[in-house]
């Protein structure tokens, strides 16, 4: 049986016996060379690759409550990697990421409230490490508070400018009977466009409750009272007191020269509130 | 003609043999497997440097593919990449201020990605991609290429500078 490999003999290696088995051997070398250095695009010789199972973690706790969870973190690399880990807090940056903090700083944190069974561990090549963590609201808590607990890659001794990275998952912690979820539309206004222009949609909320609140928003759009067009917006998260922006930009050209309406539906538990504003695109 | 019947005969009791021993062997078999969760940061290198540079001027890192940072949740929720320096380049006490120290880059994926003109460190950490709703849902993996400049200030003092640079993968 051929070797798929055999497809690279030269005329020249066929005759001799003696180089076809020298060039098939060294086409196995270089194959497998090549699937190493293949796999090693994918895998880093260096550098960190580390993988949790729970991006979130969304608890409710009584006050006074305890209650235990555990992250399983596994070295998806081919290195050894000395990991840490600790707690941070966060808040909300205008563009919807988090901006990390010292753990304790923040007035929602429970970042002290959590305790992590193993804080520094080794982790070899695709091993895995299961870690407790434990979290105990105090007697008088009440409403939401978040943390993040993240798992570091500890930078060994290198030569420049060190490179690691960290990976966290959102804690995301409610007082049981001490919960008020509100959110409130601030405004929602629909930039005049003329056609074949793009048209854009803000809506702005605000979070006037004690609570975390999560809202899925949706953009309908009418035209002669009848729908032409829905759209599923991206969420719009916020901690207590928070203010925050949705935008869609919206370039159809169902959108042409006349008069619409836009309907903003915002929808977080089991509560939807609404708003509408019309608009009208020119010709140009 | 008869040795096609015999055949045929002992093809058949063949067939009811093995149907009534696949009967007699039927049980149920109970299997379990458990899938963990997949939300993970790969970076490709641990290191990188700008080899020599003079005071005034601008230098690439001399790694010129740049390092290469994956992300991938499963989680269904937006995540975030963000890369940020623990501190101002340093050497001994004196330091490169961060506005001199900017990246840039390119990525694969479809969310919105933050570094396509050079974004400097001065103000903390920096947003460098933002998952599309696809990618969220599927847990796509997107790589995303990182370069680094800098800029030494006329009055920067002889030394070797370094500092760490951090990606952060959240929700």
């Amino acid at each position: 049986m051929k070797s798929p490999i055999t497809i690279f003999q030269s005329p020249n290696n066929i005759k001799n016996s003696n180089h076809k088995y020298r060039f098939d051997h060294c086409c196995l070398v270089i194959g497998i060379c090549l699937v190493i250095g293949a796999w090693s695009l994918v895998i880093p010789a260096f550098g960190l690759a580390i993988n949790i199972d729970q991006p979130s973690i969304r608890i409710t706790l009584k006050p006074g409550e305890t209650k235990t969870g555990a992250l399983t973190v596994l070295n998806i690399g081919s290195t050894n990697l000395k990991i840490k880990a600790y707690t941070e807090d966060w808040k909300y940056a205008p563009d919807g990421s988090k901006d990390f903090m010292k753990a304790g700083s923040s007035v929602y944190s429970c970042s002290n409230w959590i305790s992590l069974e193993a804080q520094a561990f080794d982790l070899g090549p695709r091993d895995t490490k299961t870690v407790t963590y434990k979290i105990t609201a105090p007697k008088n808590a009440s409403g939401s508070h978040v943390s993040v607990i993240f798992f570091e890659a500890v930078v060994g001794t290198v030569e420049g400018i060190a490179v690691t990275g960290r990976i966290g998952s959102i804690m995301y912690q409610d007082t049981e009977g001490y919960i008020k979820k509100e959110a409130q539309i601030k405004s929602f206004t629909v930039t005049p466009s003329v056609e074949g222009q793009p048209v854009a949609f803000d809506v702005f909320l605000v979070n006037k409750g004690n609570s975390y609140v999560s809202t899925r928003p949706k953009l309908t759009i009418f035209k002669d009272d009848k729908e032409i067009m829905k759209k599923d917006m991206n969420p719009i998260n916020m901690l207590p007191g928070d203010d925050a922006e949705g935008k869609v930009v919206l370039n159809s050209p169902m959108l042409k020269e006349g008069s619409y309406k836009a309907q903003i539906d915002i929808s977080y538990e089991d509560k939807t509130l609404q708003s509408k504003s019309d608009f009208s695109i020119k010709k140009i | 003609m008869k040795k096609l019947m015999i055949f045929l005969l002992l093809l058949l009791l063949s067939l009811l043999a093995y149907g009534a021993c696949a009967d007699e062997a039927t049980g149920n078999i109970t299997a379990s497997v458990n899938v963990s969760g997949s939300f993970f940061l790969i970076v490709n290198s641990d290191s990188f440097d700008f080899a020599s540079l003079m005071p005034g001027q601008t230098g690439e890192m001399s790694r010129t593919e740049g390092i290469t940072v994956t992300g991938s949740s499963a989680g269904g929720d937006p995540w975030y990449l963000k890369v940020a320096v623990v501190s101002a380049l340093s050497s001994g006490s004196d330091f490169i201020p961060n506005e001199n120290f900017t990246w840039n880059g390119t990525s694969e994926g479809k969310g919105s990605w933050y570094g396509s003109v050079d974004r400097s460190f001065a103000g903390g950490s920096n947003t460098a991609y933002i998952s599309s709703r696809d990618e969220s849902a599927s847990g796509a993996k997107v790589a995303s290429k990182f370069n680094f400049r800098l800029t030494v200030p006329e009055d920067t003092k002889p030394g070797s500078y370094t500092t760490t640079v951090m990606f952060t993968l959240t929700e």
